[in-house]
């Protein structure tokens, strides 16, 4: 139940999820990792309701989702054991049946996406994905507007490259 | 990971971050008049500005990704499980980036301030040993008594005891 303006985690699950999961999914690149973002952000999501000031939602979940992708490369990082999201070959989707569903297109450029250094990968996810500003890509990553600028740019030629060479 | 290389795009500087932020709407006026003025003199920098499009494009027509058929259903139906990590919730409204340096130093400052105040409480609180002067003379009369009561004859060879069995 909404309480002055204030969705419940459940509300936010129900008519957000579907937009978090595209968010998750794009910064991880395959499913089973996406899951465990989304789980992960509805806890926060969970914690922090009662500070949430009811403006653009979508854009504090997107937020909320990049802090947990970019806590968990952190992690990873300090337990090289573990599979990197920036491996290409899991960048292939865990799910078959979502396989069966994806065009040969958007893999290609999931695919191309998932191989972004995840420096140029963010930005261009919360950009191109999640519609959020340059100021607001800037204030959930913690960098000046011009370093999202830089890297958003940067990480568009590189996907483009990635693109054009794959298709050749 | 290694990056893919750049490819140079003729005279044009394919890193003049202008490109993207014209696109999506984040350049200054100054900066939207000069491109403008650019791109109607140079075929060189209008495919620059294209090939940035599509990538740009490509995430953008990306469709918003399912969770796995029962994936929400059964969040939903069994609740959150419990915290995985205490990680706080951002802020639900963009972020101040100096509102957050500021909590930071703050933490840290509080953080700092505890640990002095406990090393003094150490150094203050804790009684030191107290010196210690050993009773040498009692010692050495007891010894003195308790030997020549046992008839120990080296120790008797050293008078430094009153005899136990003189009186005066």
């Amino acid at each position: 139940m909404v309480t002055d303006g204030v969705p419940t985690w459940e509300e936010v699950a129900r008519d957000h999820g579907r937009f978090m999961y595209s968010v998750a999914y794009r910064l991880a690149g395959n499913d089973e990792d996406a899951q465990d973002l989304v789980q992960e952000s509805l806890l926060r999501v969970h914690r922090g309701l009662e500070r949430y000031q009811p403006g653009s939602l979508e854009g504090w979940l997107a937020r909320i989702v990049t802090n947990v992708f970019l806590d968990e490369v952190r992690r990873r990082r300090r337990r090289p054991a573990d599979a990197l999201p920036d491996d290409p070959e899991r960048v292939l989707p865990a799910s078959p049946a979502a396989d069966e569903v994806s065009s040969g297109l958007s893999d290609e450029i999931q695919a191309a996406l998932a191989a972004l250094p995840e420096e140029f990968r963010v930005p261009v996810v919360l950009c191109d994905v999640a519609d959020q500003s340059y100021e607001q890509i800037a204030a959930a990553l913690g960098v000046p507007v011009g370093t999202v600028r830089s890297r958003l740019h940067r990480g568009r030629r590189l996907l483009r490259t990635m693109l054009t060479e794959g298709a050749a | 990971m290694s990056r893919p290389p750049i490819p140079p795009t003729g005279s044009v500087d394919p890193d003049d971050t202008v490109l993207s932020a014209y696109l999506d709407g984040e350049c200054t006026d100054a900066e939207r008049v000069a491109l403008d003025a650019r791109l109607a003199d140079s075929a060189d920098l209008r495919a620059a500005l294209a090939e940035v499009a599509a990538a740009r494009d490509a995430v953008r027509g990306l469709p918003l990704r399912d969770a796995p058929p029962g994936f929400f259903e059964r969040l939903l139906a069994e609740g959150l499980p419990e915290a995985s990590a205490a990680v706080p919730t951002p802020a639900p409204v963009p972020d101040d980036l100096t509102a957050r340096r500021a909590r930071r130093t703050r933490r840290w400052t509080a953080v700092g301030g505890a640990a002095a105040a406990a090393m003094l409480a150490v150094v203050v609180l804790v009684p030191r040993p107290a010196s210690v002067t050993p009773p040498v003379a009692t010692f050495t009369d007891a010894h003195a008594v308790r030997s020549s009561l046992q008839d120990d004859v080296v120790s008797s060879l050293v008078p430094l005891g009153v005899r136990a069995g003189f009186r005066p």
